[in-house]
Order: structure tokens, then sequence, then C-alpha cells
């Protein structure tokens, strides 16, 4: 029974490290792709006459 | 090569990225079902064994992912192409992902089996520095200034570490090893109960596909991340093109022949006539 600790610590450590990579993944595609279109929108903003 | 960089393009795409999710979701509960239910537990070892299942598929992933970039490594240096470059890097941080598991759940086994987390054994001394060496190619990537040298210098390592990637799997064989010897990938037939290589089989498939999916999403944060980057890069050089260029205007007054100092404006072109 105590060895059972060990195979749920295992899956656990699975799941939360692809789990965990995977959604690092994504964060950092949301936070790039935000990054990009304000600075497309704020270099559209700035070539426009009058500003 | 070119069937590599359609079958590359179409899984890399949004569509292609969401199928592999959706798969590798499936196949990863399959395989839990098959391992924690359907197996039976070992005869010695008990439950414990059904690490086993999660152990060897990371094992075999991060070789898979370390053969990707050993391979992607030479077409780079043969062709010079960049996307070679880009699938490098993205197969090396999911296979430093993968050596890491691989060596925590490992531990995780060792403890009730060995009595001991860790020990200098072959062929976990080797799978540490497997680990290092592709931490080290990870490094080297942020080190370098430049894109063209930052990919050949990658490439250098991407095929020189892989020889590390048979010495890992080979080193239960050449040396005294408390790792026990291969059951699959050996000469002859697995010594391994049906129920039990299913289970396995059905592992490394649903990690293949995991891996498929790591790599089509890292790569999609490269290009958002090389897009936003070349965005900042245009709206600093949009900037200072607007912006007067002061260095002109704020020189010194050069002393005319005759003696007398030049008012600044008479020096030559500012940065807002320009």
């Amino acid at each position: 029974m105590r060895d059972l600790g060990y195979v749920v610590a295992g899956y656990l450590v699975t799941v939360v490290a692809l789990g965990g990579y995977v959604l690092r993944l994504h964060a950092r595609a949301r936070r790039a792709r935000r990054r990009a279109a304000a600075l497309s929108d704020r270099r559209a903003r700035t070539a426009r006459p009058g500003h | 090569m070119r069937l590599a960089e359609r079958t590359m393009a179409r899984l890399t795409d949004r569509r292609g990225e969401r199928v592999l999710a959706v798969a590798a979701l499936v196949g990863l509960a399959v395989s839990a079902v098959l391992s924690l239910v359907v197996a039976p537990p070992d005869a010695v070892q008990g439950q414990v064994q059904r690490l086993m299942y999660v152990h060897v598929p990371a094992a075999w992933l991060a070789y898979l992912a370390f053969g990707v970039v050993f391979v992607v490594s030479v077409a780079y240096l043969k062709g010079g192409r960049t996307r070679w470059d880009r699938l490098g890097a993205a197969s090396a941080e999911v296979g430093v992902l993968f050596t890491a598991l691989t060596i925590v759940l490992g531990a995780l086994w060792g403890r009730p089996v060995w009595g001991t987390w860790w020990t200098w054994d072959p062929r976990l001394t080797t799978t540490a520095v497997l680990l290092l060496i592709y931490l080290g190619y990870l490094a080297l990537r942020q080190m370098a200034d430049s894109p063209a040298r930052r990919a050949r210098w990658s490439a250098v390592v991407g095929v020189v570490g892989f020889v590390d990637v048979p010495i890992v799997h080979m080193s239960v064989t050449w040396w005294r090893s408390l790792h026990q010897a291969p059951t699959v990938l050996r000469p002859g037939a697995p010594t391994i109960a049906g129920s039990m290589l299913a289970a396995l089989l059905a592992g490394v498939v649903a990690f293949t596909i995991l891996y498929a999916y790591l790599v089509a999403l890292r790569l999609r944060v490269g290009r958002l991340e090389e897009r936003a980057d070349s965005e900042a890069l245009s709206a600093r050089i949009s900037g200072q093109a607007a912006r007067p260029r002061p260095a002109i205007e704020q020189a010194p007054p050069r002393p005319a022949l005759d003696g007398q100092a030049r008012p600044v404006g008479a020096q030559g072109r500012t940065g807002s006539d320009a």
C-alpha cells in the first residue's frame, strides 16, 4: 500500500510537468500575440497624419 | 526532405495542432486505463512497477526528441534553412522536459525498489549528462548574439550531443548496472507479458503524439515571439526616423577659417530637413 504513494506521485508529477508546460506555452503565445498586436496598433496610429 | 517539410507544415498549422491535442488527450486516457487498470501488478515489485508505463515512454521520447534535434541539425548545417533550426530548438526543449521527467520518475521508482532516490549508476549518470548537454544547448541559444551564429553553434551541439543517446541506451549492457537491462529494445523477443507490453506501447504512442503536439505548439510560440520582436524593431526604427537627429544640432560650433564661430544651423543639414 505504501508503494502506491510512489505510483500516485509519479503520475501526478507527469500530469503537472506536461500540463504545466502546455499552459506555459499557451501563456507565452497569448503574451506574444498581444505584444505584437499592441505594437502594430501603435505603429499604425503614429503613422497616421495628424499624430 | 520536401515530404518532411510538407508534413511539418501540415502538423504545425492551427488545425493540425488541434487534431494533435485531441489525439494526445485520447491516447493518454487510453494509456492510463491500460496501465493502471488492465495491466496486472508485477509479481516481484507489486504496484510500484506501474511507474514503468510513464518512465519508459518518457525516456524513449527523450531519445526521439534528441534524434530529431540531430537530424535537423545535420539538415541545417547542410542547407542552412532557418526552419530546421527552429524545429531543433523546439524539439530540444521538449526533450529536456522528457529527460527531466524520466529522471524524477526513475527516482520515485528507485526509492522503493533499490532503497535510494539516486545512485551514480552508469544509466542514471549518462542520463544526467544527457540532460546537462541539452540544457547547455538551450543556454547556448540564449547566449549567441546573432541568429545565424546561434543556429550554427546549436546545430553543432545538436550533432555532437546526440552521441550520448546510444551511450545512455547501451550503458546497462556495456557496464555493470543496478538498472535493469532492456526488455523491449533488445535482440530477440521482448521479455515482458503481453498485457504489460500493450500498456507500455500505448504509453509510447500517446507520448509520441503528445511530443508532436508540444513541438507544434512550441513552434507556434516561436513564430509569434519572432513576430512580436520584429514589430518592436519596426516600431523602434519608425520612432527613430520620426524624431529629429539631435547629434548634428547639438554639436559644438566649429571654428570658422577666419577664427569666428559659425551659427549652429549653418554647419549642415539637421535631422528635420534630412
